[in-house]
């Protein structure tokens, strides 16, 4: 009876374990762009949000109410957007030849709004200019999952003034192994940047980019 | 001694303040995650989990296309109406629609089932009301942005949190520290000398002994909800909020990320309307998951106590350290997320 009445409790309390869900469906298009010297030089991201969440974003931002968003009403959120993902890292991890390639902040960044559809356009600039080597990885991911990626089917990638002989494919997500998981779970909810080896773990959630150069 | 029980339920809040705080902040600045935002994908029921989390995306895409194409379907608002109440029995099990409160509020009150149903579904029409109410307000009263209706709700939800843990301490408070007989009819003359038990009619489980915990008759949430007045019309009290009031407001007034998304979707379609149908019948899933939960709950201690009848007193103390468990569970819960919340603010 005893037995029941914990094994109620650990329900119960099992019951409060986060399944979260996302709030926000992104269709995304990543660029990589090279430098003369074939070094990766910057990611660009575009990301453009789903029906429901561009609605709620655009709200109250037709300050002079002519039916149009102008890119002078949109850039206040365009600065809240990016300002807010630094806490994420962008969801950005990019590695060369398993290595993680630090980012700076991002240099250039705006919102479009055509058709019902809000796009987050922004550049992130490589710390330091590094070769891709034999493969790089490009993965952009939400591990708490209030965010969906999803990439388009045959634009997912664009390399952007490589060095010929550069090819990149997008593969799309597997199952992660329990190991992993267990890892994942331990992570404090305000932990938004992984250490980078679960970072690593992670992608096998995520779609993953693949850049191979000669 | 009555005296120290203030302070003393204080230092036991502080000592249970935890180090570690949740920030809910947000990717975009706009829309805050409900709960931790934590992803529970391990243990014994992470299959159960990742298929929760499948279904809640799955509807929750659903129901925001019917929305977009109700103008045009005849069909699409029954779809979206079973669409919502599925996403909301679903979405339910997830954080933030308070299950851990409503449930642990339960087991230490002992308010009887009947009570404890009407809570979950008024905690969850509420929530819905506040959703409705800031979206209405925000949208089509002021025209706000969405970063402002983030922060309204961002400081609704350190209310809650603040009440949560208010509910905590005074159900910790009584549960720890309440003792003896405080009856609200102490004043009323009883013919018969001290207290006859085996003629009342207690709601739901038998008493051993006379080691049951009676909190003050203060009037505040945490009643323990016993009749012993041998006065039949207090058996028969009709069911008010009165004492719940806290526990569903704490749980109530921190709307829902989805359901603030979909009002502002629907009413940018200009289909007012189906938004609040959508709420509402997100709302009721919501209920009947949380209220299920909550039953199960209350249950298990019936039982528990039923089958102690008669058997040591040791195990009854056994049941009373538990509800203090969980009076001191829901004080930790709510410092920790109202910590958390002000840190991200």
């Amino acid at each position: 009876m005893f037995r029941f009445l914990i094994a109620l409790f650990l329900v119960v309390g099992g019951a409060t374990m986060a399944s979260a869900h996302p709030h926000v469906f992104v269709s995304a298009k990543e660029e990589i762009v090279f430098d003369s010297e074939g070094r990766m030089t910057a990611v660009r991201h575009i990301w453009q949000f789903d029906e429901a969440f561009t609605a709620f974003a655009v709200q109250g931002l037709d300050a002079n109410n002519d039916g149009k968003l102008s890119d002078e009403e949109l850039q206040p959120l365009a600065k809240v957007n990016v300002d807010s993902l630094k806490d994420y890292n962008y969801f950005t991890n990019l590695k060369a030849d398993g290595k993680h390639v630090p980012m700076s902040l991002p240099s250039e960044y705006w919102l479009d709004f055509h058709s019902g559809r809000l796009t987050l356009f922004y550049t992130l600039p490589i710390r330091t200019p590094v070769l891709p080597g034999k493969q790089t990885t490009l993965e952009v991911f939400d591990p708490e999952y209030f965010v969906a990626f999803d990439f388009i089917k045959d634009a997912a990638i664009t390399l952007t003034g490589a060095p010929a002989g550069c090819k990149a494919e997008y593969r799309p997500p597997h199952e992660l192994d329990d190991k992993t998981m267990s890892m994942l779970a331990a992570i404090p909810a305000d932990q938004h940047d992984l250490p980078q080896d679960l970072a690593d773990a992670a992608s096998s959630l995520a779609s993953l980019i693949v850049v191979s150069c000669p | 001694m009555k005296i120290l029980r203030a302070p003393a339920a204080l230092a036991v809040a502080a000592l249970c303040w935890p180090a570690a705080a949740f920030a809910a902040s947000s990717p975009f600045g706009i829309a805050t995650p409900d709960g931790s935002g934590s992803v529970g994908w391990a243990g014994p029921f992470k299959g159960f989990f990742l298929w929760v989390a499948a279904q809640q995306t799955v509807f929750y895409r659903d129901l925001t296309g019917a929305l977009g194409q109700i103008t045009e379907s005849s069909h699409a608002a029954v779809f979206l109406i079973a669409l919502s109440f599925a996403y909301g029995v679903f979405h339910a099990v997830g954080p933030g629609h308070g299950k851990a409160v409503i449930t642990s509020y339960l087991l230490v009150s002992g308010e009887k089932l009947k009570r404890g149903v009407a809570i979950s579904f008024a905690a969850a029409f509420v929530q819905a009301l506040t959703a409705i109410v800031v979206v209405s307000v925000g949208t089509l009263v002021l025209n706000v942005t969405a970063l402002t209706m983030t922060r309204a709700t961002d400081a609704l939800e350190i209310a809650s949190y603040a009440m949560i843990a208010l509910c905590g301490i005074w159900l910790l408070w009584t549960k720890a520290f309440g003792g003896g007989h405080n009856h609200a009819h102490a004043a009323i003359v009883d013919p018969r000398a001290g207290h006859d038990h085996a003629s009342h009619s207690h709601l739901g489980h038998d008493h051993a002994d006379h080691q049951h915990v009676h909190s003050a008759a203060n009037g505040f949430v945490c009643d323990c909800g016993h009749s012993h007045a041998p006065d039949p019309a207090a058996l028969d009290r009709p069911l008010t909020f009165g004492r719940a009031w806290a526990a569903i407001l704490a749980v109530g007034i921190r709307p829902c990320a989805g359901a603030v998304i979909v009002l502002v979707f629907a009413i940018s379609q200009k289909l007012y309307w189906a938004g609040l149908l959508s709420v509402l019948f997100m709302a009721l899933g919501t209920a009947i998951t949380v209220s299920t939960l909550a039953t199960l709950a209350v249950k298990a201690k019936d039982i528990a106590l039923r089958l102690s009848k008669g058997e040591s007193s040791g195990q009854l103390r056994a049941i009373r350290g538990l509800e203090i468990v969980a009076a001191c569970g829901i004080l930790v819960f709510g410092l920790v997320m109202l910590g958390g919340a002000i840190a991200a603010a």
